[in-house]
């Protein structure tokens, strides 16, 4: 008859499987991509390491979490040394394997180990304080989060640049604000001077190609934005020096 | 250009193909492996076979309904997390209640969990789940404050390494922001690992790698304070008391390499220390081998802490054998360890990281040389919190205070500290912590020079290992024992023993106690992070972590897509940290010779000097920030430690200086959005 802790065994080098499949397999951003990631990197060997007898120890000492979670990260490290300075180089695959045959070669050292067990007795009070606790914490990061990707989106709101390409001069327009701005443009060389006026939507970049009869003459570029009517911003001032 | 929609900063490219045709054999794969963990078997016989946490025999005792400690307490953090977002939040708009919540908040996770500690009777897993907890609270912190992407000066040179390491897969690139930084690449070459896995970003592969650390780190000092006092009380209040260190809160939470580094150091420790319990065996050559895979992994990721770690392997040899004189022979020094540990550190530094020798001998060199100044007279003494040039940059009254208080305390504490780890020095735990402490006073000397204050605030995570047991074991002597342990000096014996049952004893000393904590913590971060630093807020010329804005982002990120890589920039400080870190490009520093570079924005016109800096440099981009015009800065200086002014800047750099060169034939200024101008200088005549 076969064991539990055997078939913890068999569950830990399966689940290594099936996560190093979806973390080379599924696409960048997934949920589940993430998820299998974190598991074959971290949770899975760390696990499987936690099974080892000559770690185990006294859990409560936290001497087991420590150390298994140091040898996990430990081989990380050298999973990447190795990679890195061979021909085989850091990729996805790569790493992949490598962390599965952390996982299996963890799971495998284990076997004459333990069951792995969950160190706390839960209880249904605790189970639904925990999961208070992990939903206020996530709500203090996410509220944390938007308020600093809205603070930054307000403050990269308007840029102008040029770009020589041989004898053609572009002109760029960045407009990373929520609401369409029109952009006044002044040219001047030593002869002329034009003005032009462009109306860039939100979240766009816009490129026009600048006037330039004449390469040998520096050209100044000044460029104000309004928006809802108003100024907005310090003019932005771009120069172009001669070509020759 | 710049900033993602969202505003987030893309840190990463990633290949658009994927194997599709294996992507469905994970699911049956995954359905498997939960069948056969769930699946009960044959119960083991043998007595090693137990599963853990098996109930003892015997009626199983009743139990009245309680509300779960761990649970309760981890509410009570998450909530104190909840509030350090509001005063993140709070501060970033300029609200001034923000640093009044931020330090209730973060003084509460604290508090709670000591008073568990110290006063609940919590079992011994609940302690170690509550040490991890607040480890990962308190590192909850830094991230509340930043949490879009790396901000602090040395998160940016790692940034960079770990950006080599992921485009290219390789190795050894140089770093133009931190040249040793690629050759102890092992803090990146796991957060790329992570990142190429689970298609995060580097950002939040970072985060998550430097949190796994922080657990290791908070598990492996419960069971390194277990092992050397042999109470799980004493090993709670030790590590709640070694969070209190000057770098914990925000420095070893950062993207840097001494984060990870630290954590690994302490599980090898930890695992020396189990090692020379075990009798010869198989399973000690195993534990043997396990901890020397750490040690090698701790040598690729930082030089000093594997250093340090070769040194308290050899300081515990002496240890034991110290104890086997003392009458204690039950543990085997580790001479395999610590030989290892040292080979290995030196073999790398020769062999791969010779660079590392001028890099620590330009941070410790002044340091040393400027308290030997200080001690024979040739220098005068460093006045305490004297790096604010700016009102708005200098710590209030009452954290000076504190800071100072910390320290008096420490040093109040560290006799009777001492005194009670000396009763255990058969343990050569013990007695390696209390002569660690020992250490702290002299290196509270390193504080009277300049250069050397970088150096005893980073110093403090090794030696708070000694302080935080030392003064561990004095707060629960004095709770148990309502006593000072007894010293004695010659015919001098201070005694104080409190009556039992009277107001002291009752509420006096734990007061008392919950005081001592917050002084310490409170006054620890004040010690190391500079005011300005520990929220977010707005722009703030020459202040590192507040001078990491959206629009330099904006405008090395278009750097990067419009004028390519690896491009020669000169620029301020942090302008070349992010230009360096996300822009690829190489960041001028140094001096022409006795110039500093810092001179081309200063001078109000181009001279010979600025023009034979930028021709020997051969730079081709400045970066201008305008708003470094609007402020003195708040570290003293614009550029580098040693720029022309030396922190005696008395008005800040006219904005003619900074803006001299549009007026300069053969310039173009191909960049500007209202407050950064990029110019090309290619064409200028430099003759």
């Amino acid at each position: 008859m076969i064991s539990r802790r055997d078939y913890q065994l068999g569950a830990l080098i399966l689940l290594a499987v099936c996560a190093a499949i979806a973390a080379w397999t599924l696409a960048d951003g997934t949920p589940a991509r993430i998820a299998a990631g974190i598991a074959l990197a971290l949770l899975i060997p760390c696990a499987a390491a936690s099974r080892l007898p000559d770690l185990r120890g006294d859990s409560a000492t936290g001497s087991q979490l420590a150390t298994s979670a140091g040898l996990t990260v430990a081989c990380l490290v050298l999973l990447g040394l190795f990679l890195t300075v061979t021909n085989l180089g850091l990729t996805a695959r790569g790493a992949a394997v490598g962390a599965l045959l952390i996982a299996v070669g963890f799971t495998l050292a284990g076997r004459r180990g333990t069951e792995t067990s969950l160190p706390l007795r839960w209880s249904p009070a605790g189970l639904a304080l925990t999961a208070i606790a992990a939903a206020i914490a996530v709500l203090a990061f996410a509220v944390a989060r938007h308020d600093a990707l809205e603070s930054a989106q307000r403050e990269t709101s308007y840029a102008a640049f040029v770009l020589q390409k041989g004898e053609r001069l572009e002109l760029g327009l960045h407009n990373a604000t929520e609401h369409s701005a029109r952009f006044t443009i002044h040219f001047s060389d030593d002869e002329a001077d034009l003005r032009q006026i462009i109306t860039v939507r939100k979240n766009r970049l816009r490129m026009v190609l600048a006037p330039r009869d004449d390469t040998d003459r520096p050209m100044k570029i000044r460029v104000t934005v309004r928006a809802d009517g108003k100024l907005r911003g310090a003019p932005m001032m771009l120069s172009v020096a001669p070509l020759s | 250009m710049g900033l993602t929609r969202s505003g987030e900063t893309p840190d990463r490219l990633v290949p658009k193909s994927r194997p599709n045709n294996l992507r469905w054999a994970s699911l049956p794969v995954g359905l498997a492996a939960v069948a056969l963990w769930t699946r009960r078997g044959r119960e083991p016989t043998s007595g090693n076979d137990l599963p853990l946490n098996a109930a003892p025999a015997g009626p199983a005792p009743s139990r009245r309904p309680s509300i779960p400690l761990v649970p309760a307490v981890g509410v009570v953090l998450a909530l104190m997390m909840l509030a350090q977002a509001a005063a993140s939040i709070a501060s970033r708009n300029g609200h001034p209640w923000a640093d009044t919540v931020y330090w209730l908040s973060v003084n509460g996770m604290v508090l709670v969990v000591a008073a568990v500690q110290l006063f609940g009777s919590p079992k011994p897993k609940e302690r170690l789940a509550l040490v991890i907890a607040l480890g990962l609270a308190l590192y909850s912190v830094k991230l509340l404050a930043y949490p879009i992407g790396f901000t602090y000066f040395d998160e940016l040179s790692h940034t960079q390494t770990a950006f080599d390491i992921f485009h290219s897969g390789h190795l050894f690139h140089y770093n133009s922001l931190q040249p040793v930084s690629p050759y102890y690449p092992g803090l990146e070459l796991v957060t790329v690992t992570l990142a190429r896995l689970s298609g995060l970003s580097l950002f939040v592969s970072g985060a998550v790698v430097i949190g796994v650390g922080r657990i290791m780190l908070s598990a492996a000092l419960y069971a390194l304070f277990v092992e050397a006092s042999g109470s799980q009380r004493v090993a709670g209040v030790a590590a709640v008391v070694y969070m209190a260190n000057p770098s914990f809160l925000y420095f070893d939470g950062g993207f840097s390499y001494e984060s990870l580094a630290l954590p690994l150091a302490v599980v090898a420790l930890a695992m020396t220390l189990r090692w020379m319990r075990l009798p010869p065996s198989r399973q000690s050559l195993r534990l043997l081998i396990y901890t020397a895979v750490v040690v090698a992994a701790l040598v690729v990721t930082h030089h000093l802490t594997s250093y340090l770690f070769a040194g308290l392997a050899f300081a515990l040899c002496a240890c034991v054998i110290l104890a086997w004189g003392w009458g204690d022979a039950s543990r085997k020094p580790p001479w395999q360890i610590a030989v290892f540990a040292a080979v290995a550190a030196t073999a790398w530094f020769v062999g791969v990281a010779s660079i590392t020798f001028p890099y620590l001998h330009d941070v410790l060199q002044p340091a040393i040389t400027g308290v030997a100044n200080v001690i024979t007279g040739g220098e005068s003494a460093r006045s305490a919190f004297s790096e604010a040039p700016t009102a708005a940059t200098a710590s209030p009254f009452w954290l000076k205070t504190t800071a100072f208080a910390s320290v008096l305390l420490i040093v109040a504490c560290l006799p009777f500290g001492a005194v009670l780890a000396w009763r255990r020095r058969t343990n050569p735990a013990a007695l390696l912590l209390g002569a660690i402490a020992v250490v702290y006073l002299p290196i509270q000397a390193l504080r009277l020079t300049g250069a050397g204050v970088e150096t005893a605030n980073r110093s403090s995570e090794f030696v708070f290992l000694g302080v935080g047991f030392v003064i561990a074991l004095f707060l629960v002597h004095l709770l148990e024992h309502h006593s000072l342990p007894t010293i004695e000096l010659g015919r001098f014996r201070p005694r104080l023993a409190l009556p039992e049952g009277s107001a002291a004893h009752r509420i006096g000393l734990p007061v008392a106690a919950m005081v001592a904590v917050a002084i310490l913590f409170t006054g620890g971060v004040t010690v190391f992070w500079p005011p300005y630093a520990r929220l977010p807020g707005p722009y703030l010329v020459g202040g590192d972590v507040r001078s990491v804005t959206p629009k330099g982002l904006a405008a090395v990120h278009w750097m990067r897509a419009h004028l390519g890589p690896e491009h020669r920039v000169l620029t301020d400080r942090t302008t070349g940290q992010l230009a360096g870190a996300f822009g690829y490009q190489y960041n001028v520093e140094g001096y022409v010779d006795q110039y500093s570079v810092a001179r081309v924005f200063v001078t109000p016109t181009l001279d010979p000097v600025d023009r034979k800096i930028l021709r020997r440099k051969n730079v081709e981009y400045l970066i201008v920030d305008r708003r470094l015009a609007s402020a003195l800065p708040a570290r003293g200086w614009y550029f580098a430690a040693n720029e022309i002014n030396e922190n005696t800047y008395k008005r800040p750099i006219a904005l003619r200086s900074l803006t001299k060169f549009t007026r300069l034939p053969g310039v173009s200024v191909i960049y500007d959005d209202g407050t950064i101008q990029i110019y090309d200088i290619r064409g200028l005549n430099l003759s």
